[in-house]
């Protein structure tokens, strides 16, 4: 690391044997592949198929595996796609809907919703299955570059969340603000 | 509530205090921060507040709301994230909600410092004494603080963002809020890559005299 500054950012946000979360880039445009999700992070209008789209921070749009698009180069988005030959979803042991969350989509496959909970609050107990988070509002957050070198801590933006049946309060001093891809349990 | 009559104990006692188990969201936060060998922080209880108290010397109180000090005859009223310093044979008083009591453990291993002493920019200096100094730690959304150095340090944070405190089924063991945490000696870069300022109010060892 030079004193210059930071590198870039790394245009993979996450991936693992699920999905892949790439961003500011869309490797996956072309169709052919699995279920897509392009979340914008800050207002981005792009070409769906042969339609303009326009999308504000927060809002997303999917793509089906016969699906094509185009992004603008320079643009502020994450795009999600789904290996389509991932291994069975994880479930937590009871299925228990999340209060005061906005349900925004719901696919075969998975479900997208805008996970919200206001500075003191309380989310009682609830359940998730496998699910993949992107956080729209971040408070202060430090991404780090280190003397000697260490691997770049990635700042938390994007996470992987395995299944779990908790309780939350938000102890911060900001609304939580996520941005949801939950798989749907395995048909049985 | 078992928690806080722990909380008031003398600090020789107060590693026990770690047990803590907030069991549910209706039960009041660990009357402990963070405790490791070189700090203990108490949160909205003030352990070392008599002079006498055992392993009690220097001591930083750091509102989270409005409080009030008192010390002798004298008092003063603190807003979010000021703070008030006390050496070894003061006692205080501290009234109001939310604060951290920083405790100094006299008897600490050796500081930990970088290998090369570079001054961080854009921070806010309170506090400068012989063993430690206090600063409130500065980066707007977006900014960069060149590559800088820092020894070992207490940091509070006092704009947070979103923070979830969670309690599992089944139980596991809490997963504390990153509020208070103690940062090892390094050599980095920093950027602001989040949505708001960052606020923090470091209490940072000098390195050991040589």
């Amino acid at each position: 690391m030079s004193a210059d500054g930071p590198p870039p950012p790394n245009p993979v946000a996450l991936e693992n044997e699920y999905v892949r979360v790439s961003r500011d880039t869309a490797p996956f445009s072309a169709a052919g592949g699995g279920d897509r999700v392009i979340v914008a992070m800050a207002p981005v209008a792009f070409m769906a198929g042969d339609a303009l789209q326009s999308l504000e921070r927060g809002e997303f749009f999917v793509f089906g595996p016969g699906d094509i698009y185009k992004l603008p180069a320079g643009a502020a988005f994450f795009e999600v796609a789904i290996k389509p030959d991932h291994p069975p979803v994880k479930e937590p042991p009871e299925i228990i809907p999340p209060a005061k969350n906005m349900m925004l989509y719901e696919g075969e496959r998975f479900f997208i919703y805008e996970e919200r909970l206001d500075p003191g609050d309380v989310r009682p107990r609830h359940s998730h299955c496998q699910r993949v988070e992107i956080r729209l509002n971040n408070g202060p957050m430090l991404d780090q570059w280190f003397d000697a070198p260490r691997p770049p801590l990635q700042p938390g933006i994007v996470n992987w969340r395995e299944p779990v049946v908790h309780t939350v309060r938000n102890v911060g001093d900001l609304p939580l603000r996520n941005l949801i891809i939950e798989f749907k349990p395995e048909p049985t | 509530m078992i928690g806080r009559a722990l909380g008031t104990a003398a600090l020789a006692s107060l590693t026990t205090t770690m047990a803590w188990a907030q069991a549910t969201p209706s039960d009041p936060p660990s009357p402990v921060a963070l405790d490791n060998a070189y700090v203990h922080v108490a949160r909205d209880t003030a352990p070392c507040a008599v002079a006498t108290a055992p392993g009690c010397e220097d001591r930083v109180i750091v509102a989270i709301s409005d409080i009030e000090v008192t010390a002798g005859k004298s008092s003063r009223r603190l807003h979010k994230g000021q703070v008030a310093v006390f050496k070894k044979g003061d006692s205080y008083r501290v009234s109001g909600a939310q604060y951290f009591e920083v405790a100094i453990k006299p008897d600490h291993p050796a500081v930990k410092s970088p290998a090369e002493m570079i001054a961080p920019a854009k921070n806010q200096l309170i506090y400068d004494g012989p063993r430690f100094f206090i600063y409130e730690e500065k980066l707007a959304p977006g900014d960069i603080r060149p590559r800088h150095s820092h020894s070992q340090r207490v940091e509070i944070r006092l704009n947070i963002g979103p923070l979830l405190d969670q309690w599992f089924d089944p139980p596991k063991p809490p997963v504390l809020p990153s509020i208070v945490n103690f940062r090892e000696a390094g050599i980095h870069t920093t950027k602001n890559v989040g949505d708001m300022a960052l606020r923090n109010l470091i209490v940072e060892f000098k390195p050991e005299p040589k």
